[in-house]
């Protein structure tokens, strides 16, 4: 998609206000009195603190699956791996927090390239089931060898984290609790780390990896050595899974071996779909989205009088909100949020101030379709409560409503209106 | 010896149910090249369903019901579901599929509860003084094969012949065929893509249904009676090649028959019981390393 | 028995057709020439309902068709034989002619229906689908059953009429057709298209691909198919000789447009297309 950029100067207010926000308003703002707007309590500040981890492996992940197109299924297992590393490291060998963090994400690339070697052989499905296989296999392996890995009970880490540390204390004279040190630790982490991404997706290797996503053979005729990059993909979003699983130990304090299942990697998988491939910002959204939404959903829609099943069914609407992201936002959220800037700074073409107002909306389509998606996806997976009385009545609205929907958001690539209609961009040939 | 033979056995029958799960699988993903992580729970949803009718009806009046709800849902998710995105790349499909997943198992929860329930085997019948179906065992040779086993080993060989002879040798099931090659075609045939894709559906629904019917009587009935079940079913595809029906059900008596094995006769220390889903992921690698589209599956030739 | 007028269409942005007209009269061959991107393949496919038209109007037999879908069309006696064969590689050639027969199969119960569906609003679709997939194959099945014996007659003279045109294919009857030479193909493309027993026959690019021998033979027998059952053809040819040999008129695409319409012999005396089409 193409992206727009903002003119300089509101870059950097954009820049400074979300430093602001993250650096301040989310680990303190519990300090101020509590009729002011926004204000986040302090268990806030945990949940961004997992948010921050969760983008660092939906980073990776993106590199590999979104700008490499290998799908993997399995990135829990990585995560695990640099976990575990740099509990064992921490707690059997007293290594200091920092470099352990450090250690996991090499161990845990380490093991990703030798991943990535098979995985030269395999495709699509095969691969992903191959990697699934893998983090399946992984709490099983962890129970396992448990001369090292402390078995089933798993490592408690907490004794032996450091309270804040000391120079924070001397150099900037403020005493923070844990959970604001470390969430301050992590989200450093993590803004290195984008940093980090976006170098290499806008570098020769970045470029190599698109190319090899988009025809492997191609890219081999234009000299791109198509095992040496595939490899290093993997590697490399490897290595972004054990930061993610050394700050995990850090945030979470714990590690066993049920933590890092199977459905953690299908999540992650999921999170960076519906935040939108090949997109740092995807990462982002797709990793808030994957916290915020199973733990606020539920609440938000408690409010609704009469709905009191929001609870039980929480994971039901998680689905649905799935499914209506993916039939409405086939690009995910980040390309809902593109798509808006373009939208709206198309009414005022020449304007830069057009520009901002197009982010500004954006992030407000986003957030609020992230939410109608959440309240549609609740009521259409109770529709069977209150649908049949309706359903004479508002069956006309409601196809009216998603023609609407459709045509000027629209989905991709479907010039040709209805259901009948063959999507004609899948015909490799445009000049007929 | 018996009790190997006993574990074979064993293994061919709860391969018997990865391999019908798994050619469930295979039919959606010959036609959509989707991979639909709903299976297991769209068959575990059924099964409920059964059990609910079972409350007021007999067994065998049960079963062809069960088995057109299950085509109706099929049709239903198919419908109102992915044939919004059917355009879609993979993945996101997947999502959806993932996102369905989520819903049945939620829901199911929700409605039944999750103490796990009784479900029972199908009851016998007496054809020509031959017992089929109903509890109790059989001997055969030097094991004795529970009748149970036996049936679901009936099932799924009399399911896999039945498709066969439907894709092969009837108009519909030819048009289905066509379909998943070459949907552009068969539109000029006149083919009417978008309901060959429903039926398709219906029809894996159906199958995940029989699945589902016969293992709950082993694991009993519960909400994720079927995850693991799925995640085996997955391997067995993809062991066997992920468009051959054949695959499917090979690759399914394969890893069943393995699960069983290693299970008992491997040393506790080194493997043992607790280490089946890193056996089954070894197995998966080491199929696909040697042939990476499965035993059966066709190697796609590239054009550049 | 076709009539095209102001034909627009697109693929997304790209405007593929600029308001193209078009006449084929019952029991004519009319050749449509043009460059590489000129816009023949799209004029075919907006015809046959593959790519639905901006606007314009198409009318074949007197019928509008252009809002219509594909699967409707070939019911209604159009047969589209697309570029590059688009064969059922993996089944074999019995396969293929059998589902270039599906529509006489399923056509009693399409068109009614089908158009009834067209004016359904969102959920009114849902259900029609729901119910058609419901008890569609049971009323198809009890159709087929009650008349089996004719369709099996008919599908054997259909099959055989091919085969007389086309003796390579009774030979290679049972063979997977992508396993066949690519003349064999396009003969067997062809066949299948000739399967439904179509009114207008739409041959896209036949000659794509082929050795000039076997392009020949193609051609004297697509000839021979209109002169024996009077059968109207549309061709789509990059190859201008060999199409204006066989067609009755011509129109000459360019980007888009129709540059020239005319009989095929002033097409082929015409100074402007001897040099730009016929190599002169």
């Amino acid at each position: 998609m193409r992206r727009l950029s903002p003119p300089r100067t509101s870059q950097i207010i954009i820049f400074a206000v979300l430093a602001f926000f993250l650096i301040w308003w989310v680990p303190f703002s519990h300090v101020l009195p509590d009729g002011v707007p926004l204000r986040l309590p302090p268990y806030r500040t945990y949940q961004a603190s997992m948010i921050a981890m969760w983008v660092i492996v939906a980073l990776g992940l993106n590199i590999l699956t979104g700008y490499n197109g290998q799908i993997s299924l399995g990135h829990g297992a990585f995560v695990a791996v640099g976990g575990y590393t740099a509990a064992i490291l921490m707690v059997d060998y007293g290594w200091p927090f920092w470099v352990t963090i450090i250690a996991g994400g090499v161990i845990a690339g380490a093991l990703g390239f030798l991943v990535g070697i098979p995985a030269l052989r395999l495709t699509g499905p095969y691969l992903a089931m191959a990697t699934l296989g893998l983090a399946l296999a992984t709490p099983q392996i962890l129970k396992k060898y448990d001369g090292l890995t402390h078995g089933t009970q798993g490592i408690n880490v907490r004794p032996e984290v450091p309270p804040t540390p000391e120079f924070i204390k001397d150099w900037f004279g403020i005493s923070l609790t844990n959970d604001q040190w470390i969430y301050l630790l992590v989200l450093f982490i993590a803004f290195l780390m984008a940093i980090l991404a976006l170098n290499i997706v806008r570098s020769r290797i970045g470029r190599a990896f698109v190319a090899i996503r988009d025809s492997e053979i191609a890219a081999q005729a234009m000299g791109i050595s198509v095992p040496r990059y595939k490899t290093m993909a993997f590697a490399i979003s490897a290595f972004y899974a054990g930061v993610a699983g050394g700050a995990y130990v850090q945030v979470v304090g714990y590690v066993s071996p049920e933590s890092f299942g199977f459905l953690m990697s299908i999540n992650f998988l999921t999170t960076i779909v519906v935040g939108g491939l090949a997109s740092t910002l995807g990462s982002v959204l797709g990793a808030a989205g994957l916290v915020l939404v199973p733990s606020e959903l539920p609440g938000l829609l408690g409010h609704i009088p009469g709905f009191n099943v929001s609870q039980d069914l929480s994971w039901a609407f998680y689905g649905g909100a799935l499914i209506l992201t993916m039939i409405f936002a086939p690009y995910g959220l980040a390309g809902l949020f593109h798509r808006s800037v373009r939208r709206v700074s198309s009414w005022a073409p020449r304007s830069r101030a057009g520009i901002l107002v197009g982010l500004v909306v954006g992030v407000a389509v986003a957030a609020g379709v992230g939410f109608a998606l959440g309240l549609a996806a609740f009521l259409i997976t109770t529709a069977w409560v209150w649908a049949p009385p309706l359903v004479g009545v508002g069956a006309r609205s409601y196809s009216r409503w998603v023609g609407a929907l459709r045509s000027p958001l629209g989905s991709p690539g479907r010039a040709e209106a209805g259901p009948e209609a063959p999507s004609s961009q899948d015909h490799p040939d445009a000049e007929r | 010896m018996a009790e190997f033979w006993q574990q074979v056995v064993g293994g061919l029958a709860t391969g018997s149910v990865y391999g019908l799960l798994a050619l469930a699988l295979v039919l959606i993903y010959r036609s959509t090249s989707v991979l639909n992580f709903a299976q297991g729970e769209m068959a575990m949803f059924t099964t409920f369903i059964a059990w609910s009718i079972l409350q007021w009806g007999e067994y065998w009046i049960m079963f062809p019901l069960v088995l057109v709800i299950a085509a109706g849902i099929g049709a239903l998710v198919e419908r109102v579901v992915i044939r919004p995105v059917e355009g879609a790349p993979v993945l996101n499909i997947i999502i959806v599929t993932l996102g369905l997943f989520a819903i049945f198992n939620n829901l199911a929860s929700w409605r039944w509860g999750g103490i796990p329930k009784g479900f029972p085997t199908p009851p016998e019948i007496h054809v020509t003084g031959i017992k089929f179906f109903g509890g109790g065992a059989l001997d055969v040779g030097p094991t004795a094969v529970s009748y149970h086993d036996l049936t679901i080993m009936i099932f799924a060989v009399g399911i896999m012949i039945a498709l066969y002879l439907f894709f092969q040798y009837t108009p519909l099931g030819l048009a289905m065929r066509a379909t998943a090659q070459n949907p552009v075609a068969s539109r000029l045939m006149g083919i009417r893509v978008g309901r060959m894709l429903t039926v398709g559906w219906a029809l894996s629904a159906v199958v995940g249904a029989v699945a589902g019917l016969l293992i709950a009587p082993l694991v009993l009935l519960q909400p994720p009676m079927m995850m693991g079940v799925l995640l085996y079913a997955m391997a067995a595809a993809v062991v066997g090649g992920l468009d051959s029906p054949v695959g499917a059900v090979v690759g399914g008596l394969i890893i069943g028959v393995s699960e069983a094995l290693v299970g008992t006769y491997t040393p506790k220390d080194l493997l043992g019981p607790d280490m089946k889903l890193t056996v089954t992921l070894v197995i998966i690698l080491v199929v696909l390393l040697v042939r990476p589209t499965g035993i059966f599956g066709r190697r796609t030739l590239r054009r550049v | 028995m076709l009539q095209v007028r102001d034909l627009v269409a697109a693929y997304g942005p790209i405007v593929a057709l600029h308001g193209v007209s078009l006449d084929v009269p019952d029991g004519s061959i009319v050749a449509v020439l043009g460059a590489n991107g000129a816009g023949k393949s799209s004029t075919l496919r907006a015809i046959s309902g593959l790519l639905r038209p901006k606007s314009g109007s198409i009318k074949f037999a007197g019928q509008r068709i252009d809002h219509l879908a594909a699967e409707q069309i070939v019911s209604l006696g159009m047969s589209h034989i697309p570029e590059g064969r688009q064969l059922f590689a993996e089944l074999t050639v019995l396969e293929n002619l059998r589902l270039g027969a599906y529509s006489r199969f399923a056509r009693a119960d399409g068109g009614g229906g089908l158009a009834h569906r067209q004016g359904l609003s969102l959920l009114g679709r849902l259900q029609h689908d729901l119910i058609q997939a419901a008890t569609g194959g049971i009323r198809d099945l009890a159709r087929g059953i009650r008349e089996y014996r004719q369709r099996r007659q008919d599908f054997d003279a259909a099959l055989n009429q091919i085969f007389d045109y086309f003796p390579i294919l009774a030979q290679r009857k049972n063979q997977i057709s992508g396993t066949l030479s690519g003349g064999e193909q396009q003969m067997l493309a062809i066949g299948r298209g000739l399967m439904a027993r179509p009114r207008l026959l739409l041959l896209d690019e036949p000659s794509m691909g082929l050795a000039p021998l076997i392009t020949r033979e193609i051609f004297e027998i697509v000839q021979a198919i209109n002169r024996t059952q009077g059968m109207t053809i549309l061709v789509v040819e990059q190859n201008a000789n060999l199409a204006l040999e066989i067609a009755h008129y011509g129109y000459v695409l360019e980007t888009g447009r129709i540059a020239l319409a005319d009989t095929s012999d002033n097409l082929r005396k015409s100074e402007a297309v001897r040099r730009s089409y016929l190599g002169q």
